[in-house]
């Protein structure tokens, strides 16, 4: 009767061992991760040691053409430009990536970011934005650079999801950044759909031009917002609706929606109800990744919330500042 | 049924034994994750970070202007472009020394994976790739504050990771008039709160001699490691009898002003009937002195030892060493985890096996 207990329990060992390889949803790091500034290379270093399934880049374009990996289209919440070329702000008091040059770039520090024209950090409790350490402005090349050579090194597929910012903006400019992107992963022979590159952008159409006018075959992902804020011309409404996904099915893999686009939330950060986007986004094949899940920053149980998201309403991913907490929270609930 | 009770109690006894065999070995991030990305620029710090190290490791070599910069060698040829950058400002036998350049100069170069400025092909093969990305050396103060801010980033997450600083060539350092050397270090590391044996700080040093000047003459209560080598192996520019500092006698006096050694591993063992370890080993214990061996590199397992894991387990099981400096932290920590969930389930095995006895026991009664 003890060997077929001691059987048992050395069986429920084994499937336990088993459940713990069954696969969970992807954690992606937002813009690197929560512990050092925003899209340096030392916090996408950090995402790719926590093991983050994919680290998340934000570019825009230079004067020069270059594609530089920044969140904002100004660089005063992340940088010391005003200090280094005080009259170069346009005269809303910013100064805009685009009027500069990369190797005139290349002379700030960044930081933590802050709130513009002020001292006072966004994130408190993260890394200390007055710090002196000479950060840099990435480029996005040295940012594929850091990836396929970590991927060398240490013998492990790393992923960029790339979000191309205000495409709308840049041809303003008489530029395509879409384009300029394309032909520079090109460049590393990064085309294909199994290649560790994804591309997302607020922008439908400029999606619908990679695939159909670029022919790119990369994997490429639709940020779904509100139309009133403005993020791009895209209807968003029409690309929620069932027709929409319909449409998106025919040109993106997944759509990385605000969070609150897939539940209710209450004042409190409670959840209240689940919206239908997740169940249509997956009748139309489309894999679901909202943003941004912050630890430091959510007002209720965290673990209750991604426990939720995972289980119930069942997203094929998560967009974090802590993919650390995540992927612990994910790996502890199988 | 007696027959199952006693097979029972000798399973309990024999998991409860395995279950003693748990460590609380240190892993120190050896220049970094430096098996990964190009030493000691700060992304390798980070990558090391969030691997998990309990430690990060600083070598310190003085700039022209008596900076200390975190740097390995006492040149620059061989972790950077400064070839190119600053053609000619070489010295005679041909390298280019840190200490003929500023903090800023230092600052402007392109630092790389390690390289034999002869040939110019990298160290290690598989490596962080030559000239790819872009990379940069900081000064001593700069890696302090990174350390610090990321340990306030992740103070919620119970992560604390603490400094190894070691003082490159002391020696070479007096040549060049820099006999304050230690002093300068010292006066950085108190600017960053890290004074006393408490805190989280190891300061390591190959010139024993100079160890006990910052304990004795310096008054220093920071943990002291003295590092070890074979004389054969010591830098050009070092006078220390290591053939003493290994023996018996040697260790017993360097007790007196030291928490602990450095060695290569290859001085804790000897192959004899298998292996058996070293009489430096043995009076290391005999004076309660730590052992930090360098430097475990997966990439680079040498014989007796076939894998890294095999490698790892003589050191931390066997010998049950207090720390160990690695290339490739994740490796290490991997393997030390899994030895703790081996002893967890043990744990939970022998708990398991106690309750069926006493079941099994009433049931017969």
């Amino acid at each position: 009767m003890f060997v077929y207990m001691l059987n048992i329990h050395l069986i429920l060992i084994f499937i336990v061992n088993i459940c713990q390889g069954i696969e969970r949803p992807l954690v992606i790091g937002h813009r690197g991760s929560a512990y050092l500034p925003e899209l340096t290379l030392e916090s996408q270093s950090i995402a790719h040691a926590y093991q983050a399934d994919m680290v998340e880049i934000d570019v825009c374009l230079t004067r020069d053409n270059q594609l530089i990996v920044i969140h904002d289209l100004y660089l005063n919440a992340v940088s010391n430009v005003k200090d280094i070329y005080p009259n170069r702000s346009r005269s809303d008091g910013y100064h805009y990536v685009i009027d500069f040059d990369l190797n005139e770039l290349r002379n700030l520090t960044i930081h933590e970011r802050i709130i513009p024209f002020t001292n006072t950090q966004v994130y408190p409790a993260r890394f200390p934005s007055s710090s002196s350490i000479p950060f840099h402005l990435a480029t996005l090349n040295e940012t594929i650079e850091l990836l396929l050579g970590l991927s060398h090194s240490t013998n492990q597929q790393y992923q960029l999801l790339i979000e191309i910012k205000n495409p709308e903006y840049h041809s303003q400019y008489n530029t395509s950044i879409s384009s300029i992107l394309i032909s520079t992963l090109q460049a590393y022979n990064l085309t294909e759909s199994h290649h560790p590159i994804v591309i997302q952008t607020f922008h439908i159409e400029d999606l619908l031009y990679i695939r159909e006018n670029l022919n790119s075959r990369l994997r490429l992902i639709a940020l779904l917002t509100w139309n009133h804020l403005n993020e791009s011309s895209s209807n968003f409404d029409f690309y929620r609706s069932e027709e929409g996904l319909q449409k998106l099915e025919t040109f993106v893999q997944a759509i990385a929606p605000n969070m609150e686009l897939l539940v209710n939330f209450a004042e409190d950060g409670s959840i209240i109800n689940v919206t239908n986007l997740t169940v249509l986004a997956h009748k139309y094949n489309l894999a679901v990744y909202p943003w941004t899940f912050r630890h430091d920053t959510y007002k209720g149980n965290f673990e209750q919330l991604i426990d939720f998201f995972h289980r119930t309403v069942q997203v094929d991913g998560f967009i974090t500042s802590q993919p650390d907490i995540v992927i612990e929270l994910l790996e502890k609930k199988i | 049924m007696y027959l199952y009770l006693y097979s029972f109690a000798i399973l309990i006894f024999i998991t409860g034994v395995e279950s003693m065999k748990s460590s609380s070995v240190v892993v120190i991030g050896h220049r970094g994750a430096s098996g990964y990305l190009p030493e000691h620029t700060l992304p390798a710090k980070a990558l090391a970070y969030g691997q998990g190290v309990d430690y990060l490791e600083q070598d310190v070599a003085l700039s022209k202007d008596n900076i200390p910069i975190v740097i390995h060698d006492i040149y620059l040829d061989e972790i950077s472009n400064v070839a190119t950058a600053f053609r000619g400002q070489n010295r005679s036998n041909g390298r280019y020394y840190v200490i003929d350049f500023t903090a800023a100069e230092i600052k402007t170069l392109r630092a790389s994976e390690r390289f034999n400025h002869e040939t110019g092909k990298p160290i290690f093969s598989g490596r962080f790739p030559l000239n790819q990305s872009t990379f940069h050396l900081v000064t001593l103060a700069e890696e302090l504050e990174f350390i610090a801010g990321l340990n306030k980033a992740n103070i919620d997450n119970n992560k604390q990771v603490g400094v190894y600083v070691e003082i490159k060539e002391p020696q070479f350092h007096q040549d060049e008039n820099r006999s304050n050397m230690s002093e300068i270090v010292l006066d950085i590391l108190k600017k960053y709160n890290y004074t006393k044996r408490t805190d989280n700080i190891y300061l390591q040093c190959f010139k024993i001699e100079e160890l006990r000047r910052i304990r004795v003459e310096l008054k220093s209560d920071l943990k002291l490691i003295g590092l070890l080598t074979d004389n054969k192996y010591r830098s050009e520019y070092s006078k220390t009898d290591f053939k003493y500092w290994t023996s018996s006698v040697g260790i017993e006096e360097m007790s007196q002003f030291v928490n602990g050694i450095g060695p290569h591993y290859k001085q804790l063992f000897q192959e004899n009937n298998g292996l058996q370890p070293t009489e430096l080993y043995t009076a290391a214990r005999k004076s309660n002195l730590l052992i930090h061996p360098y430097t475990f590199r997966s990439d680079d397992v040498q014989q007796p030892f076939t894998t890294f894991d095999n490698m790892l387990q003589y050191f931390i099981n066997e010998l049950k060493i207090d720390g160990l400096f690695t290339d490739q932290p994740d490796k290490a920590i991997k393997y030390i985890k899994s030895k703790q969930e081996q002893h967890n389930k043990g744990i939970k095995l022998e708990n398991f096996s106690f309750s069926i006895l006493i079941i099994s026991f009433l049931l017969t009664k």
